[in-house]
């Protein structure tokens, strides 16, 4: 298998940590080293890829070293992390390493520090359920965790991603699901996967007890609602749920499927 | 005399807990319950819990501690506030100690 980055002439973060996690899965599952050939990638792809830890990663060695960038930098990237638990050191750094690159607080520190850690834990949960075959093969349990800060914006983002089942076919074999159901119903009348994220976070807002998912969900947006601006966008099956603190989450139906689930958080500073 | 045991979380246990059940992660709620607190409230009249030092408490690991208590009978929920307690001198992590008693009530109403 070739992946041939030649083409790509610039990467947001998010992206970014997707290719990487896909690239990542491959060589797990597939237990071969992939060679890379960076020395063909755009200026940009290349820098970015070793801000990121890809090779480190990958464990290979790049053929190129990173250069110094012709044009202005317009990203500022933190090295991908990846584990299999709820590791709370690895969210807690994390915080701490984008904090230093900025020189200033992205939010309440146990704000962050719960948002990240309650989606490595139902990334345990929820995830990879051993009930539904995975093609291609997925490292279980894994995550990838990624972080920019994009100066010219002033905007701070973490992403955590997962290559499992994603949420719209997990939820409604969950044993909360007949709770969500009527949720799902009244948010979303066309009952998109947008409208199915957006109703288990709803739940997980206003329930109480063991509610599943959707609690952890709310949780992840509570920095977001701390920061008062941002947003936390949730990729996953069909939809994308955008969420915004004080407004309507905006959903979107997605044309191709999304596989696993993509946890974004973006706040402005 | 009663016995009072004063309990740091992020010093004799981990200043990141997270994670509900035991393969979760190391420094999960089930462990900190059943290994840590039960035999803390099993060997003394009163227990406080301290959370200064914590990096934060997620939602999934403090609800398995303090609901978990009531489900699995280990405390019933008249004893939350009194026999275990829960402070802080830290401002931001106040937030947690009206959500433990909520997360135990809520265990009792289920």
């Amino acid at each position: 298998m070739m992946a041939n980055f030649s083409h790509i002439k610039r990467l947001d973060p998010a992206s970014g940590l997707l290719l990487a996690a896909e690239i990542d899965r491959w060589r797990r599952a597939a237990s071969r080293k992939p060679v890379p050939h960076d020395h063909l990638w755009d200026e940009n792809v290349r820098n970015f890829f070793h801000d990121a830890g890809l090779f480190e990663l990958l464990g290979i060695d790049p053929r190129t070293t990173r250069s110094q960038p012709t044009g202005a930098v317009t990203t500022k990237t933190l090295p991908f992390q990846t584990g299999t638990l709820h590791e709370g050191g690895t969210a807690d750094r994390f915080r701490a390493t984008l904090e230093s690159l900025i020189g200033r607080s992205v939010g309440p520190r146990n704000r962050v520090y719960d948002a990240i850690s309650e989606a490595m834990t139902n990334v345990a949960h929820h995830a990879y359920p051993s009930e539904i075959m995975l093609w291609p093969e997925s490292p279980k349990n894994r995550w990838w965790l990624g972080g920019s800060w994009l100066p010219d914006e002033r905007i701070a983002t973490v992403q955590i991603y997962d290559h499992g089942v994603g949420i719209p076919r997990t939820l409604p074999k969950s044993r909360h699901w007949s709770e969500v159901l009527p949720i799902f119903g009244r948010i979303d009348r066309e009952r998109t996967d947008a409208g199915m994220i957006e109703a288990a976070m709803d739940y997980g807002r206003t329930s109480t007890g063991q509610v599943g998912r959707g609690k952890g969900l709310a949780q992840m947006a509570e920095w977001i609602t701390a920061a008062g601006n941002g947003a936390l966008r949730i990729l996953s099956g069909r939809g994308a749920l955008t969420y915004l603190p004080g407004k309507r989450p905006i959903r979107v139906k997605l044309p191709v499927e999304f596989r696993g689930t993509l946890i974004e958080w973006k706040v402005q500073l | 005399m009663s016995r009072v045991k004063e309990f740091s979380i992020a010093r004799e246990f981990s200043a990141y807990p997270g994670g509900r059940k035991r393969d979760d992660g190391p420094f999960n709620g089930a462990r900190f319950r059943d290994d840590f607190l039960g035999p803390l409230l099993e060997g003394n009249d009163e227990v406080v819990l301290d959370l200064d030092g914590l990096a934060g408490l997620p939602s999934s690991f403090w609800e398995e501690v303090f609901g978990g208590l009531i489900r699995h009978h280990m405390l019933p929920v008249a004893a939350i506030g009194a026999k275990l307690r829960v402070r802080t001198s830290e401002p931001e992590l106040q937030v947690y100690i009206p959500m433990a008693y909520k997360y135990a009530r809520d265990a009792g109403a289920a």
